[in-house]
């Protein structure tokens, strides 16, 4: 069954490669795109730190770090699930979900991975390469102990992440219109592009607990720093555990609320 | 035909667009705290800075009042319909509008300004909670000749977002796809219009360029009137770059779009 | 030997019920979040207690008009709707279940909704389902053999999705529907928008394919020239209910037993002598219409030709479109 998804998830992977060439124009703007959004994500960065050596215990390094954190983590989510979960509210309004339901696979499996978005692999490039040139320019020394956690960590960040983002579209099939859902998340994910502790506390309990940016970025940078200990990455890999059977059921709920548009 | 009448007919589509966009307000709402939230994580950044010791050369009334006032004008000056107005070239659905008397100009006017009613009327309430937190430290200019010269610079400003986004737009009678240009303009507009961070901020050997540039005329410098003292010979020299900037981007939209409508083919209808 | 329809069935439905319930919903995101915790609620029965036996090897139509319930009870068959009542069984599985193992042995094809990837060949989408329904390469290039042949898109395969016209998009919907040789084929309004000529296309093909591969096919259409072409059995639902089950000439003579006669004479007759319910259609009084009974014909057609020299005469069954025309405005009651 797994090996059965695996090869269904490349099938995936190659049409987004026919399709792509069919529209390369359309790869070398996401590209430029792509640069120009990374710029301006860490030209903040460079005007805040013009005034101060340090916010809220956060050097300049560090904070360029944790953009590139931040983006990667955004990148693997438009490559991998942001295209099927944008298409999930137009395809119960039209009953498309329809030729979905009736194959044999795991629909919601198909449904979030089906839509891979081969151009925003420049994103994730990117992304690793700025945390990159980041943490080599910050005073952190990584050691493989907190390399281990940090990755554990971030790779539940984007487990949650992509949960909240899919969990909250899952909401098209007891409501009409929820485009603008999907783009209030995303725009709330963009807030993860600061450290949280630059916010107040409301806004950082919503980055951490519902739409919880904050595992791809502050968590993971705090433990890459050796803030961390085993006990934060074993709690985040329970959270995440308990989130995904929440989606998991969360899912098959609202699958019977499915009406297929058109008697 | 006659402003006159240009002038009734774009009222007629404003009130049309209006029932149109009423419609979809609580989808508006929601692009909103968008715009919203862009705008709080600034001011929250920033007064951080300002708290752990940063030496900033604005204090933080400047930064609340600055991040407030910016959500306000950001809604009435924006412009989206670069994409849209490239679609409905492509899609040929431009020929209706083109057998009419009225311009497709026109429309795309009366949709703004209808877009722009009901985006006001969402984004006040929301203000008005972030105003409470923050009503200590945030100050409007009481002179009444900031505030005359702060709508001219608004209009300005609007005018000119207005014919950049047309022109981007009117690219779609050309290519099969504007959408990266669009964005593009989006992303350095946002760093060059001091929406991501006031243009006080920025570093000094910048502030030359940044002062000439066309972006700051789109949204920083009706802030710029309104909130900073502004020597008279300042002023002067800002609404004459606006006023030059204005014309010459309405040229080259005017230009782009007539052209355009030469080579336009109608493919599709 | 007539065999128990019950026994050797492939499906099985006994007093299949589905009510709609859907809520009174203002437009909108905020309505749409308070409805989440208060709502007007309404329901609507779709399908009313109906049931029905399918054997292995039927070709059987769905008949009724929008909203009859035809299409939510092919759905339901399909396993995309949970039954709010009743009894469903296909190929002893349980539809709704969603098991890949019943998944495996059906397929579904709507005339209106596309299951090809829009931008890419249909050869990369039939090679995603190999994977999906886990085809051995020999069953794959048997079955894309078989099906490039029956359906006559060598050509095709190749060529992007989005090039293809209408006609040819539904011949590669129907290959990658067939790929995995499903023992039953759910149709729902498979020629819809198709010129006549990819009508008789895809209609040619599903006969073939009963024949060939003894495929089970239950097609809803509102064409009726598909139904005719291919269905030996049919099934009328009307308001939620099976109005009629059995064959199609029995649903036309059951619903139509009249013949409508034309008769065309060399002079005018003159009104008087003809029999009643006769009407002219022309001025001058020389083309008869007139409707009869079946077992009254013979009686009528030798008064007729009593009246004058007959030029022209015909006799001829009402048109299915017509005969459920008549029937679903004249309150959906088979007269019998």
């Amino acid at each position: 069954m797994l090996r059965t998804h695996l090869r269904i998830w490349v099938h995936f992977w190659r049409l987004s490669v026919a399709r792509e060439t069919h529209y390369r124009a359309n790869f070398l703007t996401l590209a430029v795109v792509a640069i120009l959004e990374t710029f301006m994500t860490i030209l903040p960065m460079l005007l805040i730190f013009s005034f101060t050596s340090a916010v809220s215990g956060w050097s300049r390094a560090e904070s360029i770090a944790l953009v590139g954190f931040f983006r990667t983590a955004i990148g693997v989510h438009e490559l991998l699930a942001s295209g099927g979960a944008y298409r999930l509210s137009s395809d119960i309004q039209n009953g498309d979900l329809d030729l979905v339901l009736i194959r044999p696979v795991n629909a919601q499996f198909y449904v979030a991975c089906r839509f891979v978005t081969l151009p925003q692999m420049v994103n994730v490039l990117i992304g690793m390469l700025v945390a990159a040139i980041g943490v080599a320019r910050s005073d952190v020394t990584v050691g493989l102990t907190s390399f281990v956690q940090t990755m554990a960590i971030f790779i539940c960040g984007m487990i949650l992440l992509n949960a909240a983002i899919l969990g909250g579209s899952y909401i098209a099939f007891r409501v009409t219109t929820i485009d603008g859902l999907n783009w209030m998340l995303q725009d709330v994910a963009d807030m993860g592009r600061y450290p949280i502790s630059f916010y107040p506390g409301a806004i950082r309990f919503v980055l951490t607990a519902i739409v919880p940016v904050a595992f791809v970025t502050t968590v993971p940078m705090d433990a890459l720093r050796g803030f961390t200990g085993w006990d934060t990455v074993l709690l985040t890999v329970a959270f995440t555990c308990l989130v995904v059977m929440l989606l998991r059921w969360w899912w098959n709920n609202s699958v019977r609320h499915y009406a297929s548009a058109g008697s | 035909m006659t402003p006159a009448s240009q002038l009734r007919v774009l009222r007629r589509l404003t009130s049309i667009e209006l029932v149109g966009s009423l419609m979809y307000r609580t989808q508006f709402a929601v692009y909103m705290v968008s715009t919203v939230v862009s705008i709080m994580v600034g001011l929250f950044i920033w007064l951080r800075v300002g708290e752990s010791g940063g030496d900033l050369p604005v204090d933080r009334e400047f930064i609340v009042t600055y991040y407030l006032m910016l959500a306000v004008v950001r809604t009435l000056v924006s412009t989206w319909h670069s994409e849209f107005l490239a679609q409905v070239i492509r899609k040929g659905e431009l020929n209706a509008w083109l057998a009419r008397p009225g311009s497709y100009i026109l429309n795309l006017l009366a949709n703004n300004f209808s877009e722009k009613i009901v985006k006001m009327s969402t984004i006040l309430p929301m203000l008005g909670v972030i105003w409470w937190f923050y009503r200590d430290q945030f100050a409007l200019p009481t002179e009444i000749s900031r505030w005359l010269l702060f709508i001219p610079a608004l209009v300005g400003a609007f005018v000119l977002e207005f014919c950049l986004t047309t022109t981007i737009g009117s690219l779609g009678f050309w290519m099969d796809e504007n959408s990266g240009i669009a964005r593009s303009r989006h992303v350095i507009a946002m760093a060059l219009s001091g929406e991501l961070v006031p243009l006080a901020l920025y570093p000094a050997w910048a502030t030359t360029f940044l002062d000439i540039q066309v972006f700051r005329f789109t949204m920083s410098f009706p802030l710029e009137v309104l909130l900073t003292d502004l020597s008279s010979q300042q002023l002067v020299a800002g609404f004459v770059l606006q006023f030059a900037w204005l014309v010459a981007i309405v040229m080259v939209c005017r230009f782009t779009w007539q052209r355009g409508l030469h080579a336009y083919s109608g493919i599709g209808a | 030997m007539q065999s128990d329809p019950q026994v050797d069935a492939v499906i099985r439905v006994q007093n299949l019920t589905k009510t709609y319930t859907f809520h009174q919903q203002q437009s909108g995101l905020i309505a749409a979040i308070k409805s989440l915790f208060h709502r007007q609620m309404e329901t609507r029965l779709a399908v009313d207690a109906i049931s029905f036996a399918i054997r292995r090897g039927e070709v059987v139509g769905f008949l009724g008009p929008n909203g009859a319930g035809k299409t939510t009870t092919l759905k339901m068959l399909s396993g995309l709707l949970y039954p709010t009542s009743g009894e469903l069984s296909v190929l002893g599985h349980i539809p709704q279940k969603r098991a890949s193992e019943y998944l495996r042995r059906i397929s579904l094809v709507m005339g209106q909704k596309t299951m090809l990837w829009w931008d890419v060949t249909p050869m990369d989408t039939l090679l995603l389902h190999k994977d999906m329904y886990g085809l051995s390469d020999d069953l794959f290039q048997e079955s894309v053999a078989e099906l490039t042949q029956l359906l006559d898109v060598a050509d095709l395969l190749h060529v992007q999705v989005r090039k293809l016209s209408l006609g040819q998009r539904m011949r590669m919907e129907l290959m990658v529907a067939l790929l995995h040789r499903p023992e039953i084929v759910f149709l729902d309004e498979p020629t819809i928008g198709l010129d006549v000529v990819a009508k008789a296309n895809v209609r040619t093909f599903l006969a073939e394919l009963n024949r060939t591969r003894g495929t089970t096919i239950i097609i809803t259409s509102h064409d009726m020239d598909d139904i005719e072409a291919l269905c030996e059995r049919v099934i009328m639902i009307d308001h939620g209910r099976i109005q009629f089950d059995g064959r199609l000439p029995d649903l036309v003579q059951r619903m139509q037993p009249r013949k409508l006669v034309r008769v065309a004479y060399a002079a005018p007759v003159s009104a008087e002598q003809c029999p009643e319910g006769a009407r002219f259609e022309d001025e001058d009084g020389t083309v008869l219409v007139i409707e009869s009974l079946r077992e009254e014909l013979a009686g009528l057609l030798q008064h007729l030709g009593a009246l004058g020299d007959i030029q022209d005469l015909s006799v001829n069954d009402a048109d299915l479109d017509d005969v459920l025309r008549d029937f679903f405005t004249n309150g959906g009651e088979v007269r019998s």
